[in-house]
């Protein structure tokens, strides 16, 4: 095994942490973030490698879903997608400075994860829809694929701030799996 | 009673099951209209994607049939509306403007440049 990847039950017993996300989830998610940079940064330069960072997009976001329904707790999204009043609720406990922590995912967390799921579907829909031609798809494109990179930075400001009003590391958390208990 | 969070992944999943099968369709279709269009090289009224599909010539497809034409030195295709706007050399060497239907593949007009 690879060198940091410290075994799940001397790293619970030593440092108090547990095992959050599951392998899948975490390669999923890097591997989203790799795609979209990729695509982000080839655009129409280098179209071969856009479009198969695209696919890899497509079927990522599906794999991700599937993953959803049938992946171990935190991985669910019956675990972390909230409906309006556990949201609304949770960012007012934010804008107060004393959010509940969640092991998971919070609630603005997985809203976030649904919008970045569907604008990158969305954002992938309409490049396919350039293939047809015309230069409203390719527009379309672009907007949805700028609007899913604003919904990437406020992921990344949201993941940020949560790390700090919680004193912990989400990035390494979402690297490792482990989060403080 | 279905859980919200059920409901949004087998949403994704259903959308990205339709636009992976679209992008395969379109990729499968691509290939149909490269076969139309080799077989098709040798007419003078070639064919090229099948019209009543809507398909147009691909980059590639538009570049060759133009440079097939005598046009040398293609430095620019562009799909405007539908239809390809292709800058190159004429036969005298003159950087021309040419426009090609994007569907018939045919140059509706060239300009000097």
């Amino acid at each position: 095994m690879a060198t940091a990847d410290v075994g799940p039950r001397a790293d619970t017993a030593a440092a108090g942490s547990v095992k959050v996300w599951d392998p899948l989830v975490r390669v999923l998610h890097w591997s989203l973030a790799g795609c979209f940079a990729l695509a982000y940064v080839t655009g129409e330069e280098i179209l071969s490698l856009h479009q198969v960072a695209g696919y890899g997009i497509v079927a990522i976001v599906g794999a991700r879903a599937l993953w959803g329904l049938v992946g171990p707790r935190y991985a669910r999204f019956d675990d972390f997608v909230p409906g309006p009043g556990r949201l609304i609720g949770y960012l007012r406990d934010l804008l107060a400075g004393r959010p509940r922590r969640y092991l998971g995912h919070n609630p603005a967390g997985g809203a976030m994860i649904v919008a970045l799921l569907a604008g990158l579907l969305g954002t992938g829909a309409s490049g396919i829809l350039t293939l047809y031609g015309g230069d409203a798809f390719e527009e379309l494109h672009e907007v949805a694929a700028n609007i899913t990179l604003t919904l990437v930075l406020l992921h990344i400001a949201g993941v940020i701030l949560s790390s700090l009003l919680h004193h912990e590391n989400l990035v390494r958390a979402m690297i490792t799996g482990f989060k403080r208990v | 009673m279905m859980n919200f969070g059920k409901v949004i992944a087998f949403a994704l999943i259903a959308g990205a099951v339709a636009v992976g099968g679209t992008a395969l369709a379109q990729q499968t279709g691509k290939v149909n209209v490269t076969g139309i269009r080799l077989a098709a090289s040798g007419e003078s009224d070639g064919n090229g994607p099948e019209a009543g599909k809507g398909e147009r010539f691909s980059v590639p497809q538009v570049a060759q049939r133009v440079s097939e034409q005598g046009y040398t030195d293609i430095t620019e295709v562009e799909l405007e509306d539908g239809n390809y706007e292709i800058k190159a050399r004429d036969k005298e060497g003159r950087w021309v403007e040419i426009y090609v239907d994007g569907r018939t593949g045919k140059v509706m007009h060239s300009e000097v440049d």
